[in-house]
């Protein structure tokens, strides 16, 4: 009753039935039968022998593993516990010079291949047991592409090899070492390159621009790809010694000039060719007039330096100047740009000292730009300004934005409880920012406030989430000595 | 003696629980928290309402309480009370007022429970020499006998038509009817095999598995018709099987298995509404394994909470059987505690030897648990694990079967798991010096 040939006849008579298929062997009672049968192949199992080999075991990694309870951590965000919070874990790990726990790498790997922007960290904190399980899962084989520490690679080979992502970082990382080595590459292949290559490479000459790139982005004027020419335009507008400044420049002054304290603008007619080879785009916006529209690119691609000459006036007078119709707000609008552009801190302050501006945030330096929402914060609290602000402030607060913040809630919430309703979003935005040293103030800030609000819901769940990252720095940092 | 975190979790009705409990941990949603050394623990945690939710624990039952309307028990408000103390955030403080009550009105019913139990247990030995008590429960028991044999008559009846007409033409609603008129008949125990053979009709290469189970359901019965025939070992297996009841204060009263015992780990699943809970035990000194098995309404915590990898040291009570495996906890010596070390491990053929011996004497074993040395997971698209030169199925889903072979990294590691006869289910694997559940 043992041979295999006899199981399988079995089988299949118990499930057509014997009234259909009568066994040959055995008794009236089938399952009597199947009991030992059954009861010998469970017992009797044999192992094959080995069919496939293991595996090349994975390369060790010299790196500490990161504390216990960091690991736990992990693992609680992994499964979906505040993982808005992963970035910020993964930024203080890899900073740590730790390996991600071994146990944890699946799902880490995973949710690097769902957040394209974090592979590089997860990668880094996977090591070489994450590239060795990359070669065995292709679901993670982008954790073995990303920056091998041991590859070296010759730059031409991985220049001429790479996917547009990895060939548009290598130009990042070579124009920060050596900005002609890294035009020259690009130029060496540019003509066999494809439009939408071509503008991103292009792209990678912001870094280290200087007047010494004209020439190459003033022949990518005439690039038969429409975004080839826009980001060529958007390059010779950042230098102010270059043609298109010049001529840009020339456009502007023609067009907007001071008539005694008022300014005089005079919109274009039309937008010519010669203004499209330069960048200028005919189609505006919806909500904006298109010679509205024209102006405003002409002075955005302006050197800013001209105008105090050209108005005859100095910087804080003249960005107050006002013209009829509210035209200086098309004007203001260029000057906005240009100064992001132009990366002229003096700007922006003359520009932001005539009413908020959130674009312009960017041009500050870091605790600077805090200093000056801090500021505004205390003058005014959540005025529709500030609070279109505080999205643009940098990730990191200091501690001073972050005391004026915690107090202008604390203000508005006290002097009117039922306004507050709005107040949850703006809270909830201080999440990721607010610096951990005001951890004990946030949480003082959620017993001030009165239970039953949305505002008390938002104020007890930002002292819950700086309490949390306050935590996950604390094991990271932590000094364990674990394998 | 302060829980761990681990505990915790284990205490917990389910995840859900925990990731609210999670977020109620910051010492800003916590007034007047405090505790009484390893008695009692109390806090009250600010929610959405105006007033806030009073929560304690009573650590010596451990029982829990709260005043927020959640039929969680413990609720996510003690759960965080827990986690807090688990972390040393909870201090020592007088106990307020109504902590105060609640433990003693709780003291109070232990002592008149105390009470109701020795005068039921002087009842009973004054009973004992009586005979009408005597007669009536002889007759209780001959009346479950004759329902049950009823019923075991009736199974059989009905497998032998079913292998009359053929398994594939079974109306797949009828498995649920026969396995209710079971429990109708006094024998949960084959009320669950039915409902088990009738979920293997929806695995995979279901039909050698569905012939086997239900050929060994038909075995049961026959033996349950030769009980007085039986060797006591044996029929005591018999019984436990088909659904006699265990008086568990009894087994607790009888000898016990002093040992440092490993936690292999084990699984929860979902049976009538139930939540069941599988925990593995092996005996670092005695190498005897053990199942402790636990049974919670869903949404209640189980009292079984051991987390894998861990070890405590404990006496144990094994239920009646010639193949001694499920047990129940009698007095805990040391708390479950991750400790350095790994649990015994023998080689695959010693492992297979086990498990053919055990199935010998107890032919309706279901899962026997394992401990393999040197398990290398394969490099190939089958899932399975290489041990001295033979390879091992492995039945778990990719988030396990990933965990393993990430920390094996290629080398060998100590793997417990599942034996089923034919493929292993990896419960926790030993590599690098720390236990990690799969």
């Amino acid at each position: 009753m043992s041979a295999r040939g006899d199981w399988t006849e079995l089988v299949g008579a118990v499930l057509v039935g014997t009234d259909r298929r009568p066994v040959r062997t055995g008794g009236d009672d089938l399952l009597a039968e199947a009991a030992e049968a059954a009861l010998e192949r469970y017992a009797g199992w044999l192992p094959p022998p080995a069919g496939g080999q293991p595996p090349d075991p994975a390369p060790e990694d010299p790196r500490p593993r990161v504390p216990d309870a960091a690991g736990r951590r992990l693992r609680r965000m992994l499964a979906g516990e505040h993982d808005e919070l992963l970035p910020e874990w993964l930024a203080v790990a890899r900073g740590t010079g730790r390996r991600a726990p071994e146990e944890d790498l699946p799902d880490l790997l995973d949710h690097g291949r769902a957040h394209p922007t974090r592979r590089t960290a997860v990668a880094e904190l996977a090591g070489p047991r994450g590239r060795w399980l990359a070669g065995l899962n292709p679901r993670w084989r982008y954790a073995a592409e990303v920056a091998d520490p041991d590859g070296d690679e010759p730059v031409e080979e991985s220049w001429r090899l790479g996917s547009r992502t990895q060939r548009a970082a290598l130009l990042v990382a070579l124009r920060g070492r050596d900005p002609a080595a890294a035009r020259d590459l690009l130029a060496s292949t540019w003509s066999t390159e494809t439009a939408e290559d071509r503008a991103a490479f292009l792209q990678a000459l912001a870094t280290g621009l200087s007047a010494a790139d004209e020439e190459f982005c003033e022949a990518a004027l005439d690039d038969r790809g429409r975004q080839v020419r826009e980001v060529a335009a958007d390059l010779l507008a950042r230098l102010p010694d270059s043609a298109l400044a010049g001529r840009m420049a020339e456009r502007a002054q023609a067009r907007v000039r001071r008539d005694g304290r008022r300014l005089a603008v005079i919109l274009p007619t039309e937008c010519d060719e010669a203004m499209r080879r330069d960048g200028v785009l005919p189609n505006p916006r919806i909500g904006t007039g298109e010679r509205a529209w024209w102006l405003e690119q002409i002075v955005a691609a302006t050197p800013l330096d001209r105008w105090p000459a050209a108005l005859g006036q100095p910087l804080e007078r003249l960005v107050t100047l006002r013209a009829p119709d509210d035209l200086h707000e098309v004007v203001r609008r260029g000057w906005v740009r240009a100064a992001v552009r132009q990366g002229r801190v003096d700007w922006a302050y003359a520009l932001l000292g005539v009413r908020p501006e959130p674009d312009l945030l960017a041009v500050l330096p870091h605790d600077e730009c805090c200093s000056y929402v801090a500021g505004q914060l205390d003058r005014h609290g959540f005025t529709s300004d500030n609070m279109a602000l505080l999205p643009r402030c940098p990730d990191r607060w200091t501690t001073g934005l972050g005391r004026a913040f915690l107090a202008a809630v604390e203000r508005d919430v006290t002097r009117a409880a039922d306004r507050p309703f709005w107040l949850g979003h703006v809270v909830a935005g201080a999440r990721l920012a607010l610096p951990l040293e005001l951890a004990a103030d946030a949480e003082r800030l959620a017993h001030a406030v009165p239970g039953g609000t949305p505002a008390a819901a938002a104020c007890a769940e930002l002292a819950e989430v700086v309490e949390f990252r306050a935590q996950m720095h604390q094991e990271l940092e932590e000094r364990q000595e674990t394998r | 003696m302060r829980w761990t975190e681990e505990q915790v979790l284990a205490a917990a009705p389910d995840a859900a629980a925990v990731k609210a409990a999670r977020g109620l941990t910051s010492p800003g949603r916590w007034d007047e928290a405090g505790a009484a050394g390893a008695a009692a623990l109390w806090g009250s945690c600010r929610g959405s309402g105006r007033e806030p939710y009073r929560a304690a624990v009573d650590l010596a039952g451990p029982a829990y309480r709260c005043t927020c309307p959640s039929r969680k028990v413990p609720c996510k408000h003690v759960l965080a009370l827990l986690l807090r103390w688990a972390t040393g955030d909870v201090t020592d403080r007088p106990v307020p007022g109504w902590v105060g009550e609640w433990l003693s009105t709780r003291a109070d019913r232990a002592e008149v429970a105390q009470a109701r139990a020795a005068a039921r247990e002087a009842r009973q030995s004054a009973g004992e020499s009586s005979p009408a008590r005597a007669a009536a429960s002889g007759k209780r028991a001959e009346r479950r006998a004759e329902r049950v044999a009823t019923g075991v008559t009736e199974l059989e009846r009905w497998l032998a038509d079913q292998v009359r007409h053929g398994l594939a033409n079974t109306a797949p609603d009828e498995w649920a009817a026969v396995a209710a008129r079971m429990v109708d008949a006094q024998a949960p125990g084959l009320a669950r095999l039915v409902r088990r053979a009738a979920e293997l009709r929806l695995g995979e290469d279901f039909s050698d598995r569905l012939v086997a189970e239900l050929a060994r359901l038909r075995l049961l019965l026959a033996a349950y018709h030769r009980l007085d025939a039986l060797p006591e070992p044996l029929a005591g297996t018999v019984r436990v099987r088909v659904g006699f009841p265990v008086d568990r204060a009894e087994l607790l009263a009888g000898p016990t298995v002093r040992d440092r015992w490993w936690v292999l780990g084990g699984r929860d699943e979902a049976e009538d509404a139930l939540s069941v809970r599988r925990v593995w035990l092996a005996g670092a000194d005695t190498g005897r394994v053990a199942l402790l098995l636990s049974y919670a309404a869903a949404g209640q915590a189980h009292d079984v909470a051991y987390p894998a990898g861990t070890r405590l040291e404990a006496d144990l009570a094994y239920f009646p059987g010639a193949v001694p495996l499920r047990a129940l906890v009698g007095a805990e010596h040391a708390p479950p505690a991750a400790v350095a070390g790994e649990p015994p491990a023998e080689p695959l053929g010693a492992v297979l030897d086990g498990y053919a011996r055990a199935l010998a004497a107890d032919p309706w074993l279901e899962e026997w648990p394992v401990v393999l040395a040197g398990a290398v997971p394969a490099a190939g698209g089958d899932h399975a694990v290489l041990v001295d030169g033979q390879e091992v199925p492995v039945r778990a889903g990719g988030a396990a079967w990933w965990r393993l072979v990430a920390v094996s990294g290629g080398r060998p590691v100590t793997l417990a798991g599942e034996w089923d006869g034919g493929a292993l289910r990896p419960l926790t694997a030993w590599a690098g010096g720390r236990a990690v559940p799969l």
